[in-house]
């Protein structure tokens, strides 16, 4: 048997061989109506940004001057997402990617205010608020007269969002909160703020439940600001809870709901982050270039020497990937595909390593010029840090990718399993899965090469889960090195789709794609060479060993030698 | 009041770029901006509407793909917009294209003050302002840095090249804006979109206004581009060094070599 249900989601797909080829090949370009609107807004803002934006300043003296505000305020840009009857611009993910993308170009601490602010700050009352809260908040959020805020990170809980420790019990016609939350970006000029908190009293295991709370009222407090590495210009603040009272018409969606409103808030937050790494690493690019070709080192342009033709070569792969990535993903959301979690999250990971590693490879190619003040290099390494870090670590997000995107895979597994002749009917699923999915949708000739990698790819990626999970069972979750691997993997199988699929979409547009092509080529090159280091790491590989040397060294509590 | 705005679209030079090898402009690519001035110009106008209540009319000649400039327009809050286009305005020159933004303009008829950017950054002329004044016989005023309309005239502040000088004219006139008068209004997003999605652009050709076809275009043209080129570079100068006598003594030695002195 082999799985034919339709599944309206990709990833997932690939782990049981399948491909959706209507998502795949209809890569998402802007809608008609929003190109011109978007490449107006994107000119005027890098007019504005050579005109009034100095970040240089803006990291130096840790503040977002008041013009920078309002010029932000007068263009629109905080209402970029939020719909048109709210005051807003009503654009479309794949729009605000673009935006997003060009304004972190600029300045990644705007990216920062801005993103907290649409990305996380008032998604959850965009997607769950009732009429009402939204015509209380969205209109003067739109104007970024107010700005919003996300809490749900607290001391002692990061990414395992169950775990939080502020309390809202019920209190008088609504609810009496205490807790307390660290490192909230806008939380100290944010006027609505999206908090969770644990909600006992509500039925189901550890319930949650999202709160829009506004700052102003008795029992709230700020605490300190974090002395952050990077993104100097915004702050990320303690907020204090201290029964305070918040009215019933003050919860977003329904009590014991806000697990699921954080998780999609985040979510759909990861493809904006996505979108904020391709805009630094073009910054990264333009940098490296510009100073490869104005370095003279042994008579020649660095830039001359294959070395360093390599870095920049890189970033450009990482940007094409990721970029194409940020537009299949996005391009999802906007057609109404509910299940993009896996998809926003491969994005997420694959293009906050590929920034760090742009930063990383700017700062060498700078030499030491990359390590100091007052050039451009060292604050690129900083502010690209946290990348990797929020919005749910790549960590978890491996393990996410894994636990997520395998559902499908291992819910037809056991229905295998359970049923009369399982054995036999396992048997002939892996004999059937060695069959490669047709892939009818890349057309053009030129990519005929890339595509049947990916085919095969894909047949691998499922065939190896499929094995994996039959031998590791329920233990898998625990050999968190071998989902990892898988989810690496998957990653790759996701960069190679949203290559294909972009190259596919080019196909009209000979002098474009013949740009392109190389660069995809070089990518297919590696991320199979990748794969095929991840899977042979399925079967051998040092993890024990591994394992062993970190108990001896948390009973040494150091180097035990 | 009505003012009318002349604008045009050009290459941004800031993003031009040259090639290495033939030292020649690379333009596929360069994004096409209004001329800065013109953008200038089209602010004063925008202040004279939110001071006097004016309507502000932009009018441009151009291929169909001018439009963007003045969609651009509208979005900062111009009024009305009309793209002069047609086959028969190609090949141009200055003279041609004053006289076919004279014919719209006398097709407008009422306005009180017509704007325009003192030069456009790709041709460096600085004529069609002054060009269509003269075709229009109304007064014209150039180098303008400052504006205010009081009643039927204007007073302008002139940017002369060793200071300034101001100037009253009765309206209608035309004046010439500088880069210095003012910092043009980023358009707000919001009005990105209806430009783009609500507001049109009217499209006027030769009939529309009425044109003779022997005045514009390449017929219309009294002057034509022979040949283009680019200069060969400068050839990089000599310093002379030693004490001010020697250097002095060397200087007089070429200057003399070269039959100067």
């Amino acid at each position: 048997m082999t799985p034919t249900d339709g599944l309206d989601t990709l990833v997932k797909g690939f782990f049981l061989g399948q491909v959706d080829q209507q998502i795949l090949f209809l890569f998402p370009e802007l809608d008609s109506s929003e190109t011109d609107v978007v490449s107006r807004l994107l000119s005027d803002w890098m007019q504005l940004a050579s005109d009034k934006i100095d970040q240089v300043a803006i990291d130096r003296t840790q503040t977002i001057p008041e013009t920078v505000m309002q010029a932000m305020r007068d263009m629109g840009l905080f209402g970029l997402t939020i719909p048109q009857r709210f005051g807003g611009l009503g654009l479309s993910t794949s729009a605000y990617g673009r935006i997003i993308d060009a304004v972190t170009a600029v300045c990644p601490a705007l990216m920062l205010l801005i993103g907290a602010h649409l990305s996380i700050g008032l998604k959850g009352l965009l997607l769950y608020g009732n009429e009402e809260q939204q015509q209380r908040y969205l209109p003067s959020l739109a104007t970024g007269k107010a700005i919003a805020a996300f809490a749900l990170t607290e001391p002692q809980t990061g990414s395992d969002a169950h775990a939080l420790h502020t309390r809202a019990v019920h209190d008088q016609g609504g609810w009496r909160m205490n807790g307390r939350k660290i490192w909230i970006s806008n939380g100290d000029i944010a006027s609505m703020i999206t908090v969770f908190a644990s909600t006992p009293e509500v039925d189901g295991e550890k319930p949650l439940t999202a709160f829009l709370v506004e700052p102003g009222l008795p029992g709230f407090s700020l605490g300190p600001s974090a002395a952050k590495l990077g993104l100097h210009g915004t702050n990320s603040v303690v907020l204090q809870f201290k029964d305070m009272h918040i009215p019933d018409q003050n919860v977003l969606g329904e009590p014991g709901e806000g697990f699921r409103i954080a998780v999609q808030v985040l979510n759909s937050g990861r493809i904006g982050l996505g979108a904020a790494c391709v805009g630094a690493m073009k910054y990264c690019l333009r940098l490296a270039s510009q100073w490869a070709q104005k370095r003279v080192a042994f008579g020649a342009k660095i830039a001359a020497y294959e070395l360093i033709q390599d870095k920049v070569a890189q970033m450009a792969l990482d940007i094409f990937v990721g970029e194409s990535m940020v537009r299949l993903a996005g391009g999802m959301v906007d057609r109404g595909i509910k299940d993009y979690a896996v998809e926003a999250a491969a994005t997420k990971a694959f293009c906050s390593e590929a920034m760090w590693r742009a930063a990383d490879e700017l700062v060498q190619i700078a030499g030491g010029r990359g390590y100091v003040q007052p050039f451009p290099y060292e604050r690129v390494l900083r502010d690209s840090r946290i990348n990797r870090i929020f919005e749910g670590t790549n960590e978890i997000l491996r393990l996410l990718i894994f636990e997520e995107g395998t559902r499908g895979l291992r819910r037809s597994l056991r229905a295998l399993s359970q049923s009369r002749w399982g054995m036999l009917k396992l048997a002939t699923h892996k004999l059937q899965s060695l069959k490669q999915p047709a892939l009818t949708g890349a057309t053009d000739p030129r990519l005929a090469d890339m595509a049947g990698t990916f085919r095969t790819t894909t047949a691998r990626l499922s065939r190896d889960t499929t094995e994996l999970l039959a031998r590791h069972r329920a233990n898998l979750a625990k050999r968190q090195l071998l989902v990892a691997r898988v989810a690496d993997m998957a990653i790759d199988t996701f960069g190679m789709a949203a290559v294909l699929s972009r190259l596919q979409s080019m196909s009209g547009d000979s002098e474009n794609l013949s740009r392109a092509l190389p660069i995809g080529r070089a990518y297919f090159h590696q991320a199979a060479a990748r794969i095929e280091q991840n899977r042979e790491a399925l079967e051998r590989n040092d993890d024990a060993l591994r394992v062993d040397i970190a108990q001896v060294i948390y009973r040494a509590d150091g180097y035990p030698l | 009041m009505k003012a009318v705005v002349m604008i045009k679209q050009v290459p941004d030079t800031n993003e031009v770029r040259l090639d290495p090898r033939t030292g020649t402009l690379i333009r596929e690519g360069v994004p096409s901006i209004i001329n800065p001035e013109d953008k200038s110009a089209l602010e004063e106008a925008l202040k004279l509407k939110e001071a006097l209540g004016a309507e502000v009319i932009v009018i441009s000649m151009g291929p169909p793909q001018a439009e963007d400039a003045l969609r651009e327009a509208l979005a900062m809050g111009a009024d009305e917009a009309i793209l002069l286009t047609d086959r028969a305005f190609a090949g141009s020159d200055t003279w041609a294209t004053a006289t076919t933004l004279g014919y719209a303009l006398k097709k407008i008829g009422d306005f009180d003050l017509v704007l325009a950017g003192r030069q456009a950054i790709d041709g460096d002329t600085a004529q069609v302002g002054p060009q269509v004044a003269e075709y229009l016989k109304i007064p014209q005023v150039t180098y303008v840095a400052d504006l205010t309309v009081r009643g039927d005239s204007l007073c302008a502040k002139r940017v002369l090249e060793d200071g300034y000088e101001e100037i009253e004219a009765k309206l209608p006139a035309l004046v010439t804006i500088v880069k210095e008068a003012n910092a043009p209004r980023y358009p707000h997003a919001g009005a990105i979109i209806t430009a783009y999605r609500e507001q049109k652009v009217t499209l006027w050709g030769a009939k529309d206004i009425g044109a003779d076809p022997e005045t514009v275009g390449l017929k219309g043209s009294p002057t034509q581009v022979k040949r283009s080129f680019t200069p060969p570079p400068k050839e990089p100068g000599q310093i002379l060094k030693g004490s001010p006598a020697d250097a002095a003594r060397d200087l007089v030695a070429i200057l003399r070599q070269k039959n100067i002195v």
